[in-house]
């Protein structure tokens, strides 16, 4: 919502409130002002006469201007078409600087002098009006030859752009923002009239009969206008530019004009063509559907939807003569829900309708027929049909002053808030000593509750004058899972940022054709995102690390050699379900190329890569696994063993795919977050007994991978109380050996009771070498 | 005497000091020659002549050893020298990882309200109307749903726009009083220099008995957490307009790059909007069946908070995983 200062003047006395009172006193009751702009205009740039406009003897397209400026008659060159009609006009003088430091000098215009400038709006800062030069006419105020434009308010505006919360339609109008200032400011809100009777020659009845076959709350208003076509005046144009207004016809320019300063819905219909077609009197049919609309129907033709659209084909224009002025008023829920419905298309009144415009509809009426007679002076009007289907008052609720004080903290005087509501526009009646019946002014559809009164005494009394009272809470434990596995991620977080990782964010949306490509699940077309905003961004990721690599691509463009990423983050299964993961990506130099490593970067491996996630995520083991996706290496890839359990992945990324993203060495791995938070721990007994270690060489089949191994021995482990440790120590293949391999596996014998006898020694090894023996085909070597 | 004396002191290693040692002190050396003096002497002399001769082992001694404590430390030094390494080279390996600044930002914001007693509650990505719109007043064609661009998915759900809905789920779940906090991602259908489709948000929600929970508390938290967050700047609330919340408010800092003269960041207007928040609308308690209570609520943009407390100048850079980013945040 864009007003500016003048405009706002014409309903409330700003004299004494200067922009930046009025900039705060908007924010303060909560129309946030976006955009606050001052138009100065140089003291130099005046209004001027034309006196005379010739042709420049050497060019078509100059024209050569005697133009008075007050002081003196000048002679200035102007190249716009316009000023061969112009008489007064805005004329920057010899030494005026326009905007963009533009310095008026004087000049010769093919061998003529020419001594100023007569001006476009936007070479004086203003937004752009028509083409050519600006016409002045007294819409702006008494035209004085020589008088700085600057001392003209209406020209010199002020523009303050209102980013309109929702629920306010009522602000909706530079009346409306008034009258919200008046209650702020505590000023009296000027009232506004136009009488018609002088003007008013048409017999509304001989020409028009409206019938009203409708029950929701919808009220109407319609006048007849004969003119001899429709013009604008400057300042109409001036301030609609001021709007943004894209209004290209003068008779929608009054209309929108009238719109935008009142607030009421208007539209005007060609009356010439609905006679035409119906006869001297035209039968108009309010009508409501079935579908939560109302119609403006004539002859089974409808015209408009209330508060939705018009029928562009009985609309009227600037070159009509009789034109059938609407104003109109409709429940926004009623046509919210009709629009929604039947999803039809609106025009620009829809913003007002569904936000609840102004319902006192007479006055937006008599706003346009004042707004139109100020041009079109030969404008003859009918005297108003008013129409009400349903007009409901103002609702009635009952509130309690304590209720209101128990919202906002603070005991405020009831003298104020009645004060503060009454100056709002609400009707109070006293019921007792704390209870009032109050009133709701129609236009204030976003009231129905004590809160939302609360609201409007708060904005208006200041919320700055409320006094901060912390909350007195009686304690509690709050300490939930949810905290506990934050806290515990925090700290899961904090080792992989000390094991060198940057933690990563990425949206959890992937490409699906990426995540095709790689053979990841996809999330269910039938569950999917369905109005995803970009191709990249199309599905639901079912996992972090294709996001992870494309970062990583992005960083090798940026010139990164070492690339170690991690994000902990949501991902979706098949059918939607949401877990979380945590996973990493580690590429390119472990080491870079240093005095270190002779100048040799260290590539990083599979060894250091497992010993950052462990420093991560703690102890594991790894299993060979197939590929699950084809962002693994078929041979080195591991499923993630914790505690018996798989808990994700672990691969070097595929040498296809790395080339694919422009990465070297790379290693990933995905795991489930919930597998990988820290659990309960009861300590046992410390033995005091020294251990023993104990090496073991046995010759097994070359492709015996160790953690079969591993299992029968942690089996053993489970009944031999003295093992208490086993890990690979080598592993020897020779062509001797042929299609055997030698492994030594170390382990660390220790009793709880005593030192550990040889006997005790000798047997739990020989009891895993029987058992390898037996599982295995071992023999010692 | 004097001589042996110099002799000890004039060694410049310990090898010739231990030969020293043995000439002088060994079984065959000057005072075991000058103690087997001792048997030819007159007894009347004898004893003067050993008091002499132990006077003169012992000084001998002492200056023995005082040369072998300077001659070990030397060769020690000697030693810790020739393993000297050039510590300056090792600064630059230097290196850890970092968080992302909009998780720290986020861990900053939970250690405020979980220190004022404040739980920390989570919920799904995936929401349902009921919980994401019509429970939090936001009936359907409500104008104020355009404000928030949603994700719909194949059946009817859509990704959350707000953490909101896990103040609905913990109403629905639990019995007053409330004091949580939701922090998590939300979804919007926006994509420019200032809108990314997910970012982070921390909803807040305090509910007590009626008249217990008022504006005036809000007013007190929020301006108190916004001096944690920002430091010294100035507060400043504005009316604004939530569905779910009446009265509502908008919460400004002063610009924290132009301390409030007018800048490009601030839109000249030296204030920066920070916060939304209010006392909880009545249909919002309706909605989840909740009778004779009060609160209040709030909720924040986790990303424009690190943006401006860290300076970052581009919304979209932080979610590149982009290390130029991230790495000055080690």
């Amino acid at each position: 919502m864009i007003v500016t200062r003048s405009w706002l003047e014409e309903y409330i006395d700003l004299s004494d409130v200067d922009n930046s009172k009025l900039d705060s006193t908007l924010n303060a009751i909560g129309l946030e002002v976006d955009s606050f702009k001052e138009h100065t205009i140089d003291e130099k740039v005046v209004v001027g006469e034309i006196v005379s406009c010739v042709k420049h003897p050497d060019a078509d397209k100059l024209n050569l201007c005697e133009v008075n400026t007050g002081s003196e008659v000048v002679q200035i060159i102007c190249g716009a078409a316009n000023v061969v009609n112009a008489k007064y006009v805005a004329v920057a003088t010899v030494g005026a600087v326009l905007p963009g430091e533009f310095k008026i000098k004087k000049a010769k215009l093919r061998g003529v002098e020419s001594f100023g400038m007569i001006c476009s709006s936007s070479e004086l800062g203003l937004p752009e009006l028509e083409d050519g030069i600006m016409i002045l006419d007294e819409s702006i105020g008494e035209l004085v030859v020589g008088k700085p434009l600057n001392e003209y308010p209406r020209f010199a505006d002020t523009v303050i752009d209102i980013e309109l919360t929702a629920n306010r339609g009522d602000c909706d109008s530079i009346y409306g923002v008034a009258r919200d200032l008046a209650a702020a400011l505590d000023k009296e809100l000027k009232t506004f009239d136009f009488e018609v009777k002088n003007r008013s020659v048409i017999g509304v009845a001989k020409e028009l009969q409206v019938e009203c076959n409708c029950n929701t709350e919808c009220v109407l208003s319609y006048s007849i206008v004969e003119s001899d076509g429709f013009k604008s005046n400057f300042l109409q144009r001036l301030r609609l530019a001021f709007i943004k207004s894209e209004a290209k016809d003068d008779l929608e320019r009054l209309l929108e004009y009238a719109l935008h300063e009142s607030g009421v819905l208007l539209r005007g219909y060609d009356f010439a063509k609905l006679q035409s077609q119906s006869g001297e009197t035209v039968k108009l049919t309010i009508k409501e559907n079935d579908n939560s609309t109302v119609t403006v129907v004539c002859d089974e033709k409808a015209l408009s939807i209330v508060g939705v659209e018009q029928n562009s084909e009985y609309k009227a224009d600037e070159n009509s003569t009789k034109v059938l002025l609407e104003a109109s008023y409709i429940d926004p829920e009623f046509v919210v829900e009709g629009v929604s419905a039947n999803k039809l298309e609106t025009d620009e009144l829809y913003y007002n309708s569904s936000r609840g415009s102004e319902p006192a509809i007479d006055f937006g009426m008599k706003k346009l027929q004042a707004e139109i007679s100020k041009v079109n002076s030969d404008a003859k009007y009918s005297s108003a049909e008013v129409i009400a289907c349903d007009y409901r008052d103002g609702l009635k609720i009952s509130v309690k002053i304590s209720e209101i004080n128990g919202i906002i903290g603070e005991e405020l005087p009831k003298a104020e808030i009645v004060n503060i509501l009454m100056r709002l526009g609400f009707e109070m009646q006293k019921v007792d000593d704390d209870v009032f019946a109050i009133v709701i002014p129609p236009y204030r559809h976003d009231i129905k509750n004590s809160h939302d009164l609360a609201e409007e005494v708060l904005r208006i009394y200041g919320i700055d004058n409320i006094k901060e009272v912390p909350l007195t809470i009686v304690e509690a434990n709050r300490i939930n899972e949810t905290y506990l596995n934050y806290r515990a991620l925090r700290d899961i977080r904090e080792r992989a940022v000390a094991a060198n990782f940057f933690e990563a964010l990425t949206y959890a949306f992937a490409n699906k054709e990426l995540l095709m490509k790689y053979g990841f699940d996809l999330v269910d077309e039938k569950l999917d995102v369905v109005n995803p905003i970009v191709k990249e961004l199309n599905t639901l990721r079912t996992t972090i690390l294709v996001n992870l690599l494309e970062a990583a691509k992005r960083n090798v463009n940026y010139g990164k050699k070492r690339i170690g990423l991690f994000e902990v983050g949501t991902v979706f299964t098949k059918d939607r379900k949401e877990y979380e993961v945590m996973s990493f990506l580690l590429s390119g130099e472990e080491q870079r190329a240093s005095v270190h490593n002779s100048a040799k970067a260290k590539m990083v491996d599979l060894e250091s890569f497992v010993a950052k996630i462990g420093s991560v995520i703690g102890d594991f083991s790894l299993e060979p696994i197939e590929a699950k996706n084809g962002l693994m290496h078929p041979y080195i890839a591991a499923a993630i063993i914790k505690d018996g359990e798989s808990i994700g992945y672990l691969a070097k990324l595929h040498p296809q795919v790395a080339d694919e993203f422009s990465l070297k060495d790379t290693y990933i791995a995905e795991v489930l977050l919930a597998k990988i938070m820290p659990k309960h721990i009861n300590a046992h007994a410390l033995s005091n007994f020294q251990a023993v270690t104990k090496d073991l060489s046995v010759l097994v089949e070359k492709r015996l991978p160790f953690y079969q191994v591993a299992k029968e021995l942690q089996e053993l482990k489970e009944s031999e109380a003295i093992l208490k440790d086993f890990y690979p120590l080598d592993i020897y293949e020779d062509a001797s050996l042929e299609d055997k391999k030698s492994l030594t596996v170390r382990f660390t014998l220790q009793s709880d009771v005593a030192t550990l006898s040889d006997s005790e020694i000798e047997g739990v090894m020989s009891s895993i070498l029987q058992r390898l023996q037996e599982s295995f085909g071992a023999t010692l070597r | 005497m004097e001589d042996l004396k110099s002799k000890i002191v004039s060694t410049t290693n310990l090898d010739d000091l231990e030969t020293l040692r043995v000439t002088i002190f060994g079984k065959k050396g000057v005072l075991a020659a000058e103690f087997a003096k001792l048997k030819d002497i007159a007894p009347e002399k004898k004893r003067d002549f050993a008091k002499e001769l132990n006077e003169t082992k012992a000084a001998l001694t002492e200056v023995f050893e005082k040369q072998k404590a300077k001659l070990e430390a030397a060769a020690l030094e000697e030693k810790l020298a020739k393993e000297v390494i050039d510590v300056s080279l090792f600064g630059y390996e230097a290196t850890k990882g970092s968080l992302h600044p909009v998780k720290a930002t986020m861990d900053k914001i939970i250690d405020y309200f979980t220190a004022l007693n404040f739980s920390v509650e989570s919920g799904p990505l995936v929401e349902n109307d009921f919980t994401n719109f019509e429970a939090l007043n936001l009936p359907k064609n409500h104008p104020a749903r355009e404000m928030q661009d949603t994700f719909f998915l194949g059946d009817g759900q859509l990704l959350r726009t707000h953490t909101s809905p896990v103040q609905i789920r913990t109403m629905m779940d639990r019995k007053p009083p409330i004091r949580m906090i939701a922090p998590g991602a939300v979804f919007r259908r926006d994509y420019d220099l200032t809108h990314t489709p997910m970012f982070h948000q921390v909803e807040g929600l305090v509910v007590d008995k009626r008249g217990v929970v008022s504006f005036a508390n809000l007013k007190a938290i929020l301006t108190d957490f916004l001096h944690y967050m920002f430091g010294d700047v100035e507060v400043r609330f504005r009316p604004s307009f939530f569905p779910f919340t009446e009265p509502s408010t908008e919460v400004d800092i002063s610009c924290i790059f132009c301390e409030g003269e007018g800048c490009r960041v601030c839109s000249h207007t030296g204030w920066l909007e920070v916060l939304g928040s209010g006392v909880v609308d009545p249909n919002v308690f309706k909605a989840v069946g909740y009778e004779d209570v009060s609160g209040y609520a709030f909720g924040l943009g986790v990303e424009r908070f690190a943006m401006l407390l860290h300076r970052v100048p581009d919304l979209r850079s932080m979610f590149e995983g982009d290390i130029r980013l991230l790495e000055q945040f080690r």
